[in-house]
């Protein structure tokens, strides 16, 4: 069920979002991604219906629904902060949305039992909010979210309340329900890395406007500017001509394309810092003029501090830019 | 634009039609009304200005004038001064407090002013052990019962923005030796300045409008002893010289708009102000038994006039009028409350109905609209503003008009009259108070119910109401006092009491508010009925006070109402 956004404007203030035309892939997971004030949430809640655009029209399988009010849209939100009723159990908190559309009480029970069995929440239903855990609360919010059978589902920051620990089993577990129910998924959020993760295709935002959009692949190799290059990712940047390539003022690449010999190498210098990441190391060495060049090493490879140090890139893991932009080399 | 949602429109207009209904045309018409002047027969004509040019004249004008003026300056003055100490030792002692020190501010104003003067009743009243003069007859009573009555909500008001004193910059303050007086000059005071300039202003202006003790005291002073300006244009429009009183009322309107102004500003502001502290000010905590001995003074002060008002009732009719006065009942009757009860009941029956009755209007016109103004901005900052300003300004300003609103539609001296006019006291005090709480209300919540299908209309029954039954019970313990209590809207719209004999006719519609009154005149005086009456009239509003208690403190302690 394809949702496409066209011409869509937003003002609050100095900040504006302007998106011409997206359309967000059908049955797939989306992720909108941006730095915070980059109009990710507003995107969210401009769909959902939360937020009405100054101009510009919401396209839901051929249908105009920019006038309706976000009761009438057929879509499923999940809240940052779950926004669960406090005052009614888990399974009621899941039964309100079928209960406003007076369904009899046997068919709610049956797509209760259902959804829960789905989230693995069946357990929990008699309980109320404050007798669960963050990540079972949010549990009962998706399928308080999914239990109408939405046409689109909003995940706004599912991850950002959860521990560090089983925020990667939840969101491995969000794209398997996505796989498994094959339905349209958007899901916002700042942390690049998480996008990077479950997406099928990423929209990432800053200052208001679509910078590129793509599988995460697509952003992670062939960023479209600086910006992109920058957020996604770890990354180093020169001046072109430190590496003497032409045709363009930068040149960006990543820490792990690049290779550190104890002699020779396009650039040479100190190595600053190392730091010990488990998997991998980073080392950053010190180039010309005080300038950092991050590289992702073995954590065999024994690098010191101060020692002298030369780097190697592939010509074809270069990414050049001109005037901020990507250029071919 | 999206379209306004017909759901808040609905949620929203009533209780916005009602009020501009009901105080922008009185206030309209109030001010052409001055233009004008009631021959013989009752009809007007046009005058232009001479009911203004009058002003100059009236014999009475100058010391009713200097009456109002001292009125609106020594309560404040008083309230504050008095408020700071006790808020302090509120703060160290415990909150637990708040309640006792909050009894008077919800004895009914007339109940209070009646306590009052049977207390300073040089023969009878406990006066007769303090004092040789008569009490009765100074202006300062008035003062005095206007600080009894006010004192809680301005130390309420001051404590709440002690209490909201981040922790941190108490730490900081502790950490750095900063105590007792000297952090009271240092800390305190200067970071709760918005909240003293707030009550300042609010006591001004309860002190301006001060009414029922005068309506009370005068018959015991003797007539325009006491008059202030609103007293005096009451008094002016009851015996019918309506372009006169109207001129003062607008005389009146101005005042109260101005302050209002003042207040609303006082409310917006977020000044602290830099105070002198000397080194000699001791740096040190006053150990709590100090602050347990204010504590107990200010009780005294409190609640002496309510075991006065309990005793007096009590004691046989003999046992009243002896002198000197008893301070215990030697034997308890209950003749009092009989004989208040055989001439009172209707003026009670009319007193809980129309109560009742208003606080249920209220809340169904308050709580969409500060629900809608909270959670929706319906009517923006204007609107909020406008309620303010009603809240500053007092309901006697729109008598007038009214009076002649509910003659047109037959409605004068029934409980339609009451009923019809009521929420303009209570609406905008409610929509207050709850327009504060939904700002805290968890706009997720009502965001996931719209996603949920529901529209606002659906949100607010189904998911606002029942997750704000504590805000909502405190705006209906204020809807009620306020009714409960009112003494301006009865006084100009009714003229006898309920007909208990025909019932349904809902005709009669004076409330118990006057039967105090009446009682307390030099015709009818007597002071066990005017005991016992003091005595019902509390008991509603105190239950309520104690059932109602810790929503109160939830809401007293956050802000302030």
């Amino acid at each position: 069920m394809p949702l496409t956004l066209k011409g869509i404007r937003k003002k609050f203030g100095k900040f504006e979002l302007s998106i011409e035309e997206y359309t967000f892939l059908d049955k797939s997971y989306n992720v909108v991604l941006g730095p915070s004030g980059s109009g990710k949430t507003t995107t969210l809640r401009i769909i959902s219906g939360l937020e009405y655009p100054d101009s510009g029209r919401i396209i839901l399988d051929d249908e105009d629904i920019t006038d309706l009010p976000p009761y009438k849209r057929n879509i499923g939100l999940v809240f940052q902060n779950y926004a669960l009723y406090p005052h009614l159990t888990a399974y009621d908190n899941i039964a309100v949305p079928l209960k406003i559309k007076k369904m009899s009480r046997e068919e709610i029970d049956k797509r209760i039992r259902r959804v829960a069995q789905i989230l693995g929440i069946s357990s929990e239903l008699e309980k109320y909010p404050s007798q669960l855990s963050g990540g079972q609360q949010q549990r009962v919010a998706i399928a308080r979210a999914l239990v109408k059978e939405p046409k689109i589902l909003l995940l706004d920051e599912p991850l950002s309340n959860l521990d560090a620990k089983i925020r990667i089993e939840v969101r491995g577990f969000l794209k398997d329900l996505q796989r498994e129910l094959e339905m349209t998924v958007i899901h916002v959020t700042h942390d690049q890395e998480e996008a990077m993760a479950v997406a099928d295709n990423i929209m990432l935002l800053n200052n208001g406007r679509i910078v590129q959009s793509g599988k995460p692949t697509e952003i992670y190799r062939k960023p479209k500017d600086i910006f992109v290059f920058g957020f996604i990712g770890h990354s180093n940047m020169l001046p072109a001509e430190l590496l003497g390539v032409e045709g363009a003022e930068l040149v960006g690449f990543r820490p792990e394309d690049a290779r550190l010999v104890r002699s020779g190498g396009v650039l040479s210098g100190k190595v600053k810092r190392v730091q010990y990441l488990g998997a991998y190391k980073l080392v950053d060495v010190e180039v010309t003029n005080g300038k950092i060049v991050q590289v992702r090493v073995t954590p065999n490879e024994d690098w010191k501090e101060g020692e002298p140090a030369g780097i190697e890139i592939p010509r074809s893991s270069l990414i050049l830019f001109k005037d901020g932009v990507s250029v071919q080399a | 634009m999206r379209k306004i949602n017909k759901y808040i429109f609905l949620l929203s207009i009533p209780a916005v039609a009602y009020l501009f209904a009901f105080t922008i045309y009185p206030i309209i018409s109030n001010f052409i009304l001055s233009l004008y002047t009631q021959d013989v027969l009752g009809k007007l004509h046009y005058s232009g200005l001479s009911n203004y040019l009058w002003f100059q004249k009236d014999p009475y004008l100058l010391r009713i004038t200097s009456n109002t003026l001292l009125y609106m300056i020594t309560t404040p003055v008083f309230d504050i001064i008095l408020a700071i100490p006790l808020a302090v030792s509120l703060k160290r002692i415990g909150s637990k407090w708040l309640f006792l020190i909050m009894l008077p501010a919800f004895i009914p104003p007339v109940t209070a002013a009646s306590m009052w003067y049977l207390m300073i009743n040089p023969f009878f009243g406990l006066a007769y052990y303090i004092t040789k003069y008569n009490l009765a007859s100074s202006i300062w009573t008035v003062v005095l019962v206007n600080v009894w009555r006010s004192l809680p909500m301005a130390t309420l008001i001051i404590y709440s923005g002690m209490a909201s004193i981040p922790k941190e910059i108490e730490a900081a303050a502790s950490v750095d030796g900063i105590r007792g007086a000297k952090k009271l000059l240092m800390i305190d005071l200067p970071l709760i300045v918005p909240q003293i300039l707030a009550a300042f202003v609010l006591m001004t202006i309860t002190g301006l409008f001060t009414f029922d003790p005068i309506y009370i005291g005068t018959s015991q002073a003797g007539p325009r002893i006491l008059d202030n300006l609103a007293y005096y244009a009451f008094d002016q429009f009851y015996s019918g010289v309506p372009g006169y009183a109207a001129a003062i009322i607008v005389l009146m309107s101005v005042l109260s708009t101005a302050l209002s102004v003042v207040y609303i500003r006082s409310l917006g502001t977020r000044k602290s102000l830099k105070l002198p502290a000397p080194s000699f000010m001791p740096s040190s905590d006053l150990p709590l038994w100090v602050h347990k001995v204010v504590m107990a003074i200010y009780l005294v002060f409190f609640i002496v006039p309510m075991y006065w008002v309990i005793a007096v009732s009590l004691k046989t009719p003999i046992e009243l009028i002896s002198i000197p006065p008893t301070l215990i009942p030697k034997s308890i009757s209950s003749a009092n409350y009989e004989f208040m009860l055989s001439g009172g009941l209707p003026y009670l029956v009319t007193s809980l109905g129309v109560a009742t009755i208003n606080t249920v209007t209220t809340l169904v016109l308050s709580a969409p609209l500060a629900y809608t103004m909270a959670l929706h901005r319906t009517g923006g900052r204007k609107l909020l503003v406008y309620i303010l300003y009603l809240n500053a300004t007092p309901t006697l300003i729109y008598i007038i008009p009214l009076f002649a609103i509910l003659k047109y539609m037959g409605l004068i001296n029934t409980w339609g009259a009451l009923i019809l006019t009521y929420p303009i006291m209570t609406v905008p005090i409610t929509v207050w108070i709850l327009y504060n709480y939904y700002m805290k209300f968890p706009k997720q919540l009502e965001e996931a119910s719209q996603m949920d299908g529901m529209n606002p209309l659906r949100t607010f029954i189904r998911t606002v109401i029942p997750l704000s039954r504590s805000g909502i019970s405190v705006a209906a313990i204020y809807a009620f006092l306020y009714s409960w209590g009112a003494l301006v809207f009865p006084l100009a719209f009714t003229y006898s009491p309920y007909d208990l004999s025909h019932p349904l006719s809902f005709s009669g519609a004076q409330t118990f508010s006057i039967f105090i009154g009446l009682l307390m005149s030099p015709v009818s005086m007597s002071y066990g009925g005017v005991a016992a009456a003091g005595v019902i009239s509390s008991i509603p509003p105190l239950i309520l006070l104690y059932f109602g208690r810790n929503n109160l403190q939830k809401i007293w302690g956050s802000g302030g109402v």
